[in-house]
């Protein structure tokens, strides 16, 4: 007896014995974009802003982390959904952090469902989401995170505000540069999200507003590699 | 099939008449059209972009049987499930049953026109199991108990003071007409689903089989929510939505969505490969199992079709926008999951046995549709193709079949030609005014009752030519 | 394709001219034979076939390509027609419907290689800067859809009444949109059809213009017979006549 696996991949093998795809001819390469003089960095603030994140910085190392407690305070944080702060690139963060009183929940969710029921509950209290970056893409604003030990998906989608910790020397030019390298972070990544700016619905008369499910504010804090 | 055009043309006689349907679908498609022509202008060659996502959409279905069994294997590698389906009950069967299983109470939902198409949340709905539409407009048209009126914004039929009244009448919340209010109240009831849901079920933009990657597209992080929070994920695809490679995204991505909303890219970009990991400790969050279900219901029959190309959509909702015969009915009138010139074509290609054909006609082939297309699917000559199986099925009604029978001998016979026009002159001037049709009867009393019929000239143009050419030889 | 202006060119009138609207064929004539061409009109011409294309009734319609096909092809001489919609059937549609025809393929390839619309051919061909009429008012422009999307000609029309002195064109709101004729479709979904109209008769008016020119009978059917039940006095003109200055 087939299986509906079977029946179905039959089915298309009978079918492409038949099938009318038409297919145009190849069209001239396209040009590439001109080598952009303008820094990257620029640009990413740019379109970050465009689609209504706020960038900060780039912020040096010793800067740092005086740049992320204003943000966060500024943002009304008490309870933090973070990622672990050794997976953020800035040095005793994690310290900084106890020591100006921010209070940082447990993200791990337990497996079994009515624990993890609670914890989900007490995890939606946090005002603020802290994550880090693994790259950003320039021409969109773009933020790419990736989930995994240490780092909550929740953190960047539950929170009303988000602050994201970006090291501006992941700033990559495009989608297109990221995607062509990303075969193997997909693979080793249960999720791997892209992030530009608030979240946003236009569901209501096609009225814009922010802030529909995930983050009603995103803080993106650039952080440069050594002092200026 | 008598029965659905008869409703049909009830649900085009209802929507003609409904006022602020018509003004919301003005506001809202002229809106869309417009933002997807400025988001067309960040393309440095959108032409060329087009081609090559039609290149791909074709050249992935001309192997889709080894990219499926790729897609399979990459996502069971991951710790994913694959089920496939070979229809609409196979596929319930499929989600009921996991939710049994793994005692599933609640389902909070992101936007899946697979979904639609299979009759999923009535049927879970039956099972006992509660579901929650995540996404903003479909949230508001589940509470509405109607469907979805278009594939990107579901809603836009709805006035905002309906909705205010809706929420109102359904949350209990105090009646309003400030959008920013009602989103409030739906975020907030929405928090709660997804903090206590079971299961999140999801749709998928694109399946990248070298990776197992599903690829989710959504403004509101509705989606992140809901495939992230719940401790089971279950992913509806249709079979058709792979491409090959992660690189390949970017060539679609970026046309999807400026064809979508006119943005550069959506707010939220979910890739998704497997459940939690478990490495190194394991991932905090994140859903324990991961189910995907890929779903044939008609596609194969299509891919052995001539109308195969309608699986290169990868709907975008263009074509919605810029249809002048939507833009005057709405997504409702065409009593299918799938409206607008896409619905045209899928919905009888997907069920076959004459329904929805009357959809083919209700089209003047005026190809704009074809015209917007990311991946420039011919629909136009994919109605005349539907039109001409009805007509192969005998479906076209008496009085047409003869009348183009006849017309088809006078044109084959000029001697009839004529004498058919000279009979038309006869007429004209024994019922015409002035020339001109005020009333006929039959089937052309529906041009009649709001338009004059210009009739035949007294004298044909071969006539005046003779005329012309004896006095200027 | 050679751009030299040709000698002679054969005009396929079409069946919606040649028996409602002659005199368009008239001003047909004024024009190609006033930028000094030879016009001749193969006797035995009837319908390109279009309205059974469009039901679905193929076999129909190239029963009538075929005739359409032996009509034309006596001669080598291009083919002008004033309809974008039976020019893209004879371009497009002839070549698709009879391409497993082992005769009458190629005849309807070689044919579609010579056939123009009006526009198409004044602009394209005989690159006509100057009608050298004179016309009054203000004058708007449909684009009717298979002239504007099935043969890609947006500019040639607005070119050609741009050089009317005396005349003032007006911008359409929507002039791309269809005007709800799709032939059968007026008749089978004529209550769609009329939404449309009316929306396209509401911008017309609103464009404040005397006359609405389009290329494609059909379409002129249809805003005439509305605007005309309307008790409007807004003319309704093929670009020819109005490029004779009608």
């Amino acid at each position: 007896m087939t299986t509906a696996r079977q029946e179905v991949l039959q089915r298309i093998r009978a079918a492409l014995l038949t099938a009318v795809l038409p297919m145009p001819a190849e069209p001239a390469l396209m040009a590439a974009p001109v080598g952009d003089t303008e820094d990257l960095v620029d640009v990413f603030r740019r379109e970050a802003e465009a689609v209504g994140a706020v960038v900060h910085g780039p912020v040096s190392p010793s800067e740092a982390a005086a740049c992320i407690t204003r943000v966060l305070r500024a943002a009304g944080a008490r309870r933090l959904l973070t990622w672990n702060p050794a997976e953020m690139g800035v040095a005793g963060l994690a310290e900084d952090l106890e020591r100006e009183g921010f209070e940082t929940l447990d993200p791990r969710l337990p497996v079994d469902p009515a624990n993890r029921a609670k914890a989900l509950l007490q995890l939606g209290e946090a005002e603020v989401g802290l994550t880090g970056a693994s790259a950003g893409l320039a021409d969109t604003g773009t933020l790419v995170l990736r989930s995994g030990p240490g780092r909550p998906r929740l953190a960047c989608l539950l929170p009303p505000v988000h602050v994201a910790l970006l090291p501006a020397r992941l700033i990559l030019p495009s989608l297109a540069d990221f995607l062509s390298g990303a075969a193997q972070a997909a693979m080793d990544h249960a999720n791997l999200v892209l992030i530009s700016g608030p979240s946003r619905t236009g569901d209501i008369e096609l009225t814009l507003m922010r802030g529909m499910h995930g983050p009603r504010e995103v803080h993106i804090i650039l952080l440069a590699d050594s002092e200026p | 099939m008598k029965g659905t055009r008869v409703a049909f043309h009830s649900r085009v006689s209802l929507a003609l008449k409904d006022v602020p349907l018509r003004s919301a679908l003005d506001r809202a498609t002229t809106r869309l059209q417009s933002m997807r022509e400025i988001g067309l202008t960040s393309l440095a060659d959108p032409d060329a972009v087009r081609d090559r996502a039609r290149r791909l959409r074709a050249s992935t279905l001309q192997r889709l049987d080894t990219h499926l069994e790729a897609f399979e294997t990459a996502v069971v590698a991951r710790g994913g499930q694959v089920h496939f389906a070979r229809d609409a009950a196979e596929a319930r069967r499929i989600v009921l049953e996991l939710a049994a299983s793994h005692n599933v109470r609640r389902v909070v939902k992101s936007k899946s026109m697979v979904s639609e198409e299979i009759g999923l949340n009535p049927a879970l709905e039956e099972a006992s199991v509660e579901v929650i539409e995540s996404d903003l407009g479909e949230y508001i048209v589940q509470l509405a108990g109607e469907t979805p009126s278009h594939i990107i914004a579901p809603a836009f039929h709805k006035t905002k003071e309906q909705i205010g009244l809706l929420l109102h009448e359904k949350l209990g919340i105090p009646l309003t007409v400030d959008p920013a209010t009602m989103m409030a109240a739906a975020r907030s009831r929405l928090r709660d689903v997804y903090l206590t849901a079971d299961m999140g079920i999801s749709g998928v933009n694109f399946g990248v089989s070298e990776t197992g990657t599903l690829c989710i597209v959504t403004n509101e992080g509705n989606a992140s929510l809901s495939t992230s929070a719940p401790r089971l994920h279950v992913a509806l695809m249709g079979i058709e939505r792979l491409v090959p490679t992660m690189a390949d995204l970017s060539l679609v991505l970026p046309i999807l969505i400026r064809s979508a909303t006119g943005q550069k890219l959506s707010v939220y970009l979910d890739f998704i490969t497997g459940p939690r990991r478990l490495v190194n400790g394991g991932d905090p969050d994140g859903p324990s199992e991961l189910h995907v279900v890929l779903v044939d219901n008609g596609r194969s029959r299509v891919l052995g079709s001539e109308l195969a190309e309608i699986l290169y959509c990868i709907r975008c909702g263009a074509c919605l926008n810029v249809c002048p015969v939507y833009r005057e009915v709405g997504g409702h009138a065409y009593g299918s999951v799938y409206s607008g010139p896409i619905g045209a074509v899928l919905t009888p290609a997907l069920h076959g046995a004459g329904v929805g054909s009357e959809l083919a006609d209700a089209s003047t082939l005026c190809g704009a549709c074809k015209d917007v297309c990311p991946v420039r699917i011919d629909i136009p000559r994919m109605l005349v193709r539907l039109r001409s199986n009805a007509v192969e099925h005998g479906e076209l009604p008496l009085s047409f079949r003869l009348g183009l029978r006849l017309f088809r001998l006078a044109a084959t016979w000029p001697w009839l030609f004529r004498a058919a026009a000279r009979l038309g002159r006869i007429v004209t001037r024994a019922l015409a005014d002035q020339n001109y049709f005020r009333r006929l009867p039959g089937p052309l009393s529906g041009w009649t009752a709001q338009r004059d019929l210009r009739g035949f000239a007294p004298k044909p143009f071969s006539t005046l030519l003779a005329e012309r050419r004896r006095k200027r030889p | 394709m050679t751009e030299a202006r040709p000698g002679s060119v054969q005009l396929f009138t079409t069946c919606l001219v040649e028996n409602l609207r002659p005199q368009v064929g008239l001003a047909v004539l004024d024009l190609l034979e006033g930028q000094g061409c030879a016009v001749s009109c193969p006797m035995g011409q009837t319908c390109c076939g279009q309205p059974a294309y469009n039901a679905g009734c193929l076999d129909d319609a190239r029963a009538m390509a075929r005739r359409t096909l032996s009509v034309l092809a006596r001669s080598k001489d291009p083919v002008v027609i004033p309809s974008g919609s039976c020019a893209d059937m004879i371009i497009h549609r002839y070549p698709e419907i009879l391409k497993n025809d082992p005769i009458d393929a190629g005849a309807a390839r070689e044919l579609a290689g010579r056939t123009y619309e009006l526009s198409q051919f004044l602009v394209g061909v005989l690159k006509v800067k100057e009608v050298g009429a004179r016309s009054a008012g203000r004058i708007t422009y449909h684009a009717s859809c298979h002239l504007l999307r099935g043969l890609g000609e947006a500019d040639s029309p607005l070119q050609l009444l741009a050089t009317l002195s005396g005349a003032e064109m007006v911008p359409l709101k929507g002039a791309e949109e269809c005007c709800g004729f799709g032939g059968l479709f007026a008749i089978k979904m004529s209550d769609i059809s009329g939404a449309m109209l009316q929306r396209k008769l509401d911008h017309i008016r609103a464009s404040d213009a005397q006359t609405v020119v389009a290329c494609d009978t059909g379409c002129l059917l249809h805003l005439e017979g509305g605007l005309r039940r309307q008790g409007s006095a807004i003319r309704v003109l093929h670009l020819a006549e109005a490029l004779v200055g009608t």
